[in-house]
């Protein structure tokens, strides 16, 4: 037992004066920069997932609304065009907003100009 | 400075506060970057080795339960990051006779290598460690370098408690044998 406990000792106090290697000095910066780097990688790649869930589960509900909807049975849709005569009014009404907005944002910028 | 415990590190680092991360680098990188330079015995690898263990570390931060202590957690994860990293360069390693390693005598070695001068003694302890596989070094730098307890040398491996015992036996005996083939070519 003594000896087995002396050739431990022998070979520990050995080991222990093994010189031991110096980290490089750059090594904890690099390291910091690489776990930063890898953080917003993984908070990327979190968003993604996160975004690709959510487009799953939108579309999935989608699905299933539409499943549902033709199973239930859709009541049929009628829809008739509005009356059209009066579309020539409604396109100059808006010709001459859209003149006079154009004309006001020309005048404020004059006077913008101006007053500097 | 306020020294906090390892547990404190990681629950800052697993709530997201990655700054925690340099303390733990602060306490493990130059032991963890000296035991794979051992093994490996280059400044340029082993500088990347331990740059991908603490990339490990900090990757598998969020699974860490605590039941066995962080030092020896990062060490398993230095221990087979190293291994394998040396396994892929397929290096080959000196095979010992049986009866050699049986028929060495410990006491002979201590007494005739103990009057070396101290810097040769360590050079051919550090000539005898490169004869050994890569396994066996880790094992007895575990056991004499970091000094580890058996249970813990046993958790890093991955061996059973006697597996460590009988292999930590035997390594010791197959590094007096070289030691002493040395010892003889040197009286020769």
């Amino acid at each position: 037992m003594n000896e087995k406990k002396q050739e431990d000792d022998w070979l520990k106090s050995l080991f222990s004066r093994m010189p031991e290697e110096e980290l490089p000095a750059s090594f904890g910066e690099k390291m910091m920069k690489r776990i930063e780097a890898e953080t917003v990688r993984l908070r990327k790649r979190n968003e993604r997932i996160g975004l690709a869930l959510v487009i799953l589960a939108s579309s999935g509900l989608i699905g299933l609304a539409t499943a549902t909807l033709l199973y239930i049975g859709l009541p049929r849709i009628e829809w008739e065009l509005p009356e059209l005569s009066t579309l020539p009014f409604y396109l100059y009404i808006g010709t001459l907003s859209l003149l006079l907005l154009g004309i006001d944002h020309i005048l404020v910028r004059l006077y913008g100009k101006k007053n500097e | 400075m306020e020294l906090y415990s390892d547990i404190y590190y990681v629950r800052r680092i697993q709530a997201g506060d990655t700054s925690g991360f340099a303390c733990l680098l602060d306490r493990y990188s130059r032991p963890v970057y000296s035991l794979i330079f051992k093994l490996v015995r280059n400044k340029e690898d082993a500088e990347e080795l331990a740059q991908d263990v603490f990339m490990k570390v900090f990757r598998s931060l969020g699974t860490f339960r605590a039941e066995s202590s962080l030092s020896t957690w990062i060490y398993k994860i230095a221990y087979h990051t190293a291994i394998s990293e040396i396994r892929k360069k397929k290096h080959e390693f000196l095979a010992i006779d049986e009866a050699l390693i049986e028929n060495v005598s410990e006491e002979k070695l201590a007494e005739t290598f103990g009057t070396n001068d101290e810097n040769e003694q360590i050079n051919r302890l550090d000539a005898a460690m490169a004869a050994l596989s890569p396994d066996e070094q880790a094992i007895l730098l575990f056991f004499y370098t970091e000094e580890k307890s058996i249970e813990d040398i046993a958790s890093i491996t991955g061996l059973s408690l006697s597996n460590v015992k009988t292999r930590l036996h035997r390594i010791r005996k197959k590094l007096f044998v070289l030691l002493t083939k040395m010892e003889e070519q040197e009286n020769e």
